[in-house]
């Protein structure tokens, strides 16, 4: 047979490669947050939105009553009084709740001998005293409110950290004591020690992320000797940087930064295994990477969302400190966006370098490192009204909760938990073609899946009859159609014959 | 018999005795629709029959590629929620054809460099017309999977997941017995080909960008000469 072919579809096909080819799409624009509100939509854009907290003041040391803080690390409230970690000038500071100063403590009596702190970047306060990370003495100690050393928590005995010095940065104590330090070159994860001193086990231990440098690292591992292979660069866990101890005592422990980008912040269990993830792990958003989701590169420096401190307020609101952009992100128990705030800049509630963050009574403290001062942030209208609609949630309260979220949706039209929210408050409430609708809208493929599987079985269960009946119409009237069909085209055909002869 | 079966009768003969031929393009014959059918299962000597009989229809292979990407728009627009996780308003339009029809194209032309240098027996023509019929599995099957994704839930995604996993080795399947056939090679020296035409791809499209970039830096060096002129003038 014949092929029929024409000679310029080749140039036609040459032509369009290289059209397609030479069509390269601009790369996109480094574009750098600015200092104003916003929120990640469904599909991880940044847009505006309100903020959540506004920055009452900002008080110094020598405002509060004493002498002006130096390089301040940490910050804790217990009992309605701040606790300050003031690193440079080697001393505990105690304010009250209005931040008005009390007493500090500078001299400690090491059982009837006199002994001083030496760089305290660490505090925690519970009921059994103040545990402060001396990281300059290579301890961490429990303190009474006079400053008597009760127990010290030395360097461990144990072969895996003979080569690694002993520099705890953070530390908390549950309610049985154990107490759970964060060092800063320990990479097996965080120390955990008895109420006497006793060194237990690491816990919580981060693995190493897979990925493709890691890969290749242990592919030319493969082929060098042990001499050579030992000057390579070593893959090590990520450390912990910061830990933080709800009232549920579950530890919540943030990461500086990881490979990936993604696990920068933990809630770890009693086993010590993470339980803040999200079961939807092939989502667009990356919901286990908390803090900024983009990567900045602006001038040949890789700016990436730093974690340095995390805290938890009684409903659960998880908040983060990240120090690179100097925003507070705050997130549900579910890792849920709620919204952001903060800043770099030399505005009131912009900071130049900050170091801890706390809740006081619904405020939040941020205390800023190189400036030495602690800014007090208060809930906006927009944040009093998210964080009532989430109480009527929990409480069972679906409808009140549907219309707050919805008023939420008319400030902030883009927040993909109003949505979520509603749309599990309508899945309670039975209204599955609602339901649908909003859980589409947050993106929420797990509970959408979940309620269209109950309307199908619904819709089933309801029609069954009628499918049984349509089904077996189908299969029989295919078999007769087929049959007449050819009937009919017979007779015809015998029909026209006959009229042809 | 009654009035309205007897026109129904005259009506459905007439449609069967029409000559539909018509509307096909005078290359094409009939057949190659049923032969481009039988390629999906009987790929080794339907691609022969390419090869040596003419089976083969360069009008069909070129609508078969049109065809893969429209099956990528559906895919992208009408694909389940559940299993969709591509932002409609994300959609661009070059990136989703050069994914499907460019690579085809480049397939093409780096599997017939290489398998010209490789002592291959096939042409260009036949290369590419085995390249769009590999496709058929996912072109034909595809859209009734989109329509299925949308009943189903994430309990059932390791059935719709390993369906749509299925198509795939299917296509290449397809596509190595297409090179094996048309270019008369062992299994061995498919395997080896197909590698060396993914390294084809890699370097016809660094030579691509390459060139792209050359030609954007003249083109302004142009504009800098003429505007310079301008000035000066």
């Amino acid at each position: 047979m014949a092929v029929y072919t024409k000679p310029n579809y080749w140039i036609t096909v040459g032509l369009t490669a290289l059209l397609a080819v030479t069509l390269v799409m601009p790369g996109a624009a480094a574009v750098l947050p600015s200092n104003t509100g916003y929120t990640y939509t469904v599909d991880a854009k940044a847009v505006p939105d309100r903020i959540i907290y506004e920055a009452n003041s900002s008080v110094t040391g020598k405002q509060t009553g004493t002498e002006n803080f130096s390089l301040p690390e940490d910050l804790f409230v217990y009992d309605g009084r701040v606790y300050i970690a003031d690193t440079g000038n080697d001393r505990i500071v105690v304010l009250d709740n209005k931040l008005h100063f009390l007493y500090e403590i500078v001299d400690l009596d090491n059982g009837g001998e006199w002994d001083s702190l030496s760089g305290p970047t660490g505090l925690f306060v519970g009921p059994a005293g103040i545990l402060v990370c001396d990281k300059g003495n290579e301890r961490v100690i429990l303190l009474n409110e006079k400053g008597a050393i009760l127990q010290s928590y030395l360097k461990p005995e144990n072969e895996t950290l003979a080569n690694t010095s002993y520099r705890p940065t953070k530390a908390v104590m549950d309610d049985y004591g154990n107490v759970y330090v964060v060092s800063s070159g320990i990479y097996q994860g965080l120390l955990q020690f008895s109420l006497d001193g006793r060194f237990l086990n690491f816990f919580g231990s981060n693995v190493i992320e897979n990925s493709l440098s890691v890969q290749l690292s242990r592919f030319w591992k493969k082929f060098f000797n042990k001499e050579a292979s030992e000057t390579m660069s070593r893959d090590i866990p990520m450390e912990y940087n910061n830990v933080y101890i709800d009232a549920d005592g579950f530890l919540y422990a943030s990461i500086y930064q990881t490979a990936s980008g993604s696990n920068n912040l933990k809630k770890l269990n009693a086993r010590g295994k993470n339980i803040l993830t999200h079961m939807q792990d092939d989502s667009t958003l990356d919901r286990n990477r908390y803090g900024d989701q983009q990567t900045y590169v602006y001038k040949g420096i890789v700016w990436n969302t730093t974690l340095v401190d995390v805290t938890v307020d009684d409903e659960g609101i998880i908040s983060v400190l990240d120090s690179t952009w100097g925003r507070i992100f705050q997130y549900t128990q579910d890792g849920d966006l709620l919204g952001e705030f903060g800043g770099i800049g030399t505005t009131l509630g912009t900071f130049s370098s900050p170091s801890a963050l706390e809740n006081l009574n619904g405020d939040i403290l941020v205390l800023d490192k190189l400036r030495g001062t602690i800014t007090v942030f208060s809930p906006t209208a927009y944040r009093k009204l998210l964080g009532q609609a989430l109480t009527y949630y929990t409480e069972g309260d679906y409808q009140a909760s549907i219309d707050l979220w919805r008023q939420v949706i008319k400030y902030n039209s883009n927040m993909p938990l109003a949505y979520k929210s509603i749309g599990k408050a309508y899945m309670q409430q039975e209204c599955p073609e609602e339901a649908l609708i909003n859980l589409h809208m947050a993106g929420d493929r797990e509970s959408y899946s979940l309620v269209y599987g109950q309307m199908r079985q619904a819709f089933f269960q309801r029609n069954i009859v009628w499918i049984l009946l349509a089904a077996s119409a189908l299969m029989v009237g295919c078999r007769y159609a087929r049959r007449g069909l050819h009937y009919w085209i017979w007779h015809a055909q015998k029909a026209d014959g006959q009229k042809e002869r | 018999m009654t009035k309205s079966g007897k026109s129904l009768r005259i009506l459905l003969y007439s449609v069967r005795r029409y000559d539909w031929s018509r509307f096909l393009p005078r290359s094409m014959d009939r057949r190659k629709l049923s032969w481009a059918a039988r390629s999906m299962t009987h790929p080794l000597s339907e691609y022969m029959a390419v090869k040596r009989e003419g089976h083969g229809s360069l009008l069909l292979a070129n609508l078969l590629c049109a065809a893969t990407f429209v099956v990528a728009c559906m895919e992208y627009f009408w694909e389940g929620f559940v299993f969709n996780y591509r932002e409609s308003a994300n959609f661009n339009l070059l990136v989703t054809l050069l994914s499907s029809v460019l690579l085809l194209l480049l397939w093409s032309i780096s599997s017939w460099c290489v398998c010209s240098l490789l002592d291959g027996e096939g042409s260009f023509r036949e290369t590419w017309i085995t390249t769009c019929y590999a496709m058929l599995p996912r072109v034909l099957f595809t859209p009734p999977l989109i329509l299925l994704s949308n009943a189903l839930t994430l309990d059932e995604q390791n059935l719709y997941h390993t369906v749509s996993a299925l198509l795939l080795v299917w296509c290449g399947m397809l596509l190595m017995l297409g090179m094996m056939v048309v270019q008369q090679y062992s299994l061995k020296k498919t395997i080896a080909a197909m590698l060396l035409t993914v390294a084809g791809i890699a370097i016809i499209l660094f030579i691509g960008v390459l060139f792209t970039s050359m030609f954007q830096q003249f083109w302004s060096f142009l504009q800098t000469i003429v505007k310079e002129l301008w000035y000066r003038s």
